[in-house]
């Protein structure tokens, strides 16, 4: 099927494929702070275990693009009015064009994550079948991770400026989600928390398995499609309700 | 020939004076412009000031569980961590309250809109970095204030933790502009410079001290973290004077190369010939 999503996606994968010192500027990044904090691991003793978690919340973290400062900027310069007038949806298009972004950034930064993880402890975390479910994982993680950036976006319609949001979310990505430390570390009350949030599911769930230490794939399939249908679910009324005040500022 | 030397001296003093207060006339001016701006939107003000204090206990919670489980890491504890957090909490949230320009600096950079500051008799630099300002980061200001008290370490030794906040809040306003450079260099770099901001600071926020090797080696170099974090949380922590002055020293030197990046950088811009107004 080719139809104009599948057309955006395609572009957007060419367009990110031909920045190629981005790309490579988040390789970098993704070196930099893994090396770094499998550091802070390895001063304290942790196991490799540790390590690979790390190296696969930061895969997942840095293969979902902010896509909330697009939105937020076609909002803030009017630009949104343009994209109405197509045939359309506007906030199909930014998904698809992330999901492009995201397909190249996790191919590569999958690479560089078994190829670095390999290097700084020596072994595959787990089976190659529990890898390439843990894949599956990943991927259900990201379209989660873009689907709450898109959330994001959408309240630049009553914000000014989402900034704060954006960093509350990434903020909560390294609490909730357990981006650096494992939510086993936690006390009972906080963990309660964090599950009753997306963000563990996005990131502790995917690297937990993939790492062999996390049971239950049903469960994880379960709450994945609940979020997704509520994070969804609010886009699309968010977005609705503002079509329905929307007054173009110009652009 | 004496007589019209000194009375040539006395003006150019007086000419340079004259300069200095129109010039920190300017800045104030521009900085109360700013302050109103953004209290014009009182509700995203204060929301931003809320979230901004929940992202920093958030962010702090998961490093106390961290610490609960391990202890210390290389003889860094937890008020150690929070010495460096809040340090960079603070500096952080001066240099966005006051020199915001800089987070934009990379957009103008790329449109060719630095014109306007280009063609203005001031400090291009300061002038560019003052042109924006959130008032909002007043939260970082006090959540880094809240967590250096909480440390200990303000109680302990005041005078040098506020050497420490005054060096920190320099070697930000470096590391924005130096960063914010590489806009002159590569192009469509609007979105890498701002991770790399953001993944500088939260290099500069943990740990530090268990770095080894190369990597100590950019923390100390091409990204030099060490100088806001590392040199003075070990002063804090021994006593040794070396480490002040290693802070001093070094976040002077990144200062003057930011600067001197920005230069070499005016050098390859290109003019947008936008017709653009200050807001």
């Amino acid at each position: 099927m080719h139809n104009k999503y599948w057309a955006t996606v395609e572009i957007s994968i060419r367009q990110q494929l031909a920045q190629k010192g981005q790309l490579l500027g988040r390789l970098i990044l993704y070196f930099v702070i893994v090396y770094l904090f499998s550091q802070v691991f390895q001063s304290v003793s942790a196991g490799n275990n540790r390590i690979w978690y790390l190296a696969i919340t930061e895969w997942l973290t840095l293969s979902t693009p902010p896509i909330a400062y697009r939105i937020a900027e076609d909002i803030r310069s009017g630009q949104v009015v343009y994209f109405m007038l197509r045939p359309l949806h506007y906030l199909w298009l930014r998904f698809c064009e992330c999901m492009g972004i995201s397909l190249v950034r996790f191919i590569i930064l999958g690479f560089c994550c078994l190829g670095f993880g390999y290097y700084l402890t020596g072994a595959f975390p787990s089976s190659s079948t529990t890898l390439t479910i843990g894949l599956v994982l990943g991927i259900l993680s990201v379209i989660l991770y873009s689907l709450l950036s898109i959330l994001i976006g959408v309240f630049s319609f009553w914000l000014k400026e989402i900034q704060p949001l954006i960093y509350l979310n990434l903020t909560a990505t390294f609490c909730f989600g357990g981006l650096i430390v494992p939510l086993g570390f936690y006390s009972d009350t906080l963990r309660t928390i964090s599950f009753a949030t997306p963000y563990p599911w996005m990131l502790w769930w995917p690297a937990e398995y993939m790492t062999g230490t996390a049971p239950n794939l049903m469960l994880a399939f379960l709450v994945f499609a609940g979020w997704t249908a509520v994070i969804l679910g609010l886009i699309i009324i968010l977005y609705q309700k503002c079509l329905e005040n929307f007054v173009s500022e110009g652009g | 020939m004496s007589n019209h030397f000194k009375h040539h001296k006395y003006h150019v003093k007086h000419h340079i004076n004259d300069h200095f207060k129109n010039h920190i006339k300017f800045l104030y001016t521009l900085m109360m412009t700013n302050f109103r701006l953004s209290l014009a939107l009182k509700g995203t003000f204060y929301f931003t000031i809320i979230i901004t204090i929940l992202k920093q206990v958030l962010f702090l919670t998961a490093w106390r569980f961290f610490f609960l489980k391990y202890q210390v890491v290389q003889g860094w504890n937890f008020n150690s961590m929070l010495l460096g957090y809040g340090s960079v909490c603070f500096s952080m949230g001066v240099v966005e309250a006051f020199f915001y320009g800089l987070k934009d600096l990379p957009r103008m950079i790329e449109n060719g809109q630095l014109d306007t500051f280009l063609l203005q008799p001031k400090n291009v630099v300061l002038n560019v970095a003052m042109s924006k300002g959130d008032m909002a980061s007043f939260g970082e200001i006090v959540t880094g204030i809240a967590v250096i008290t909480y440390s200990g370490y303000l109680e302990q030794s005041p005078l040098m933790v506020i050497t420490i906040l005054i060096l920190g809040t320099i070697f930000i306003f470096s590391l924005l502009l130096y960063l914010s450079c590489i806009a002159f260099f590569m192009k469509d770099s609007f979105d890498f410079i701002r991770e790399l901001n953001l993944n500088a600071i939260i290099v500069a926020s943990q740990p530090n001290v268990a770095y080894r090797g190369l990597l100590k080696m950019l923390t100390f170099t091409i990204l030099p973290v060490a100088f806001i974090s590392f040199f003075p949380i070990e002063y804090l922590r021994t006593g040794l004077w070396k480490y002040l002055l290693f802070s001093a020293l070094g976040t002077a030197a990144f200062f003057a190369v930011a600067n001197a990046l920005f230069n070499l950088g005016l050098k390859r811009y290109e003019s947008g010939n936008i017709i653009a107004f200050r807001h």
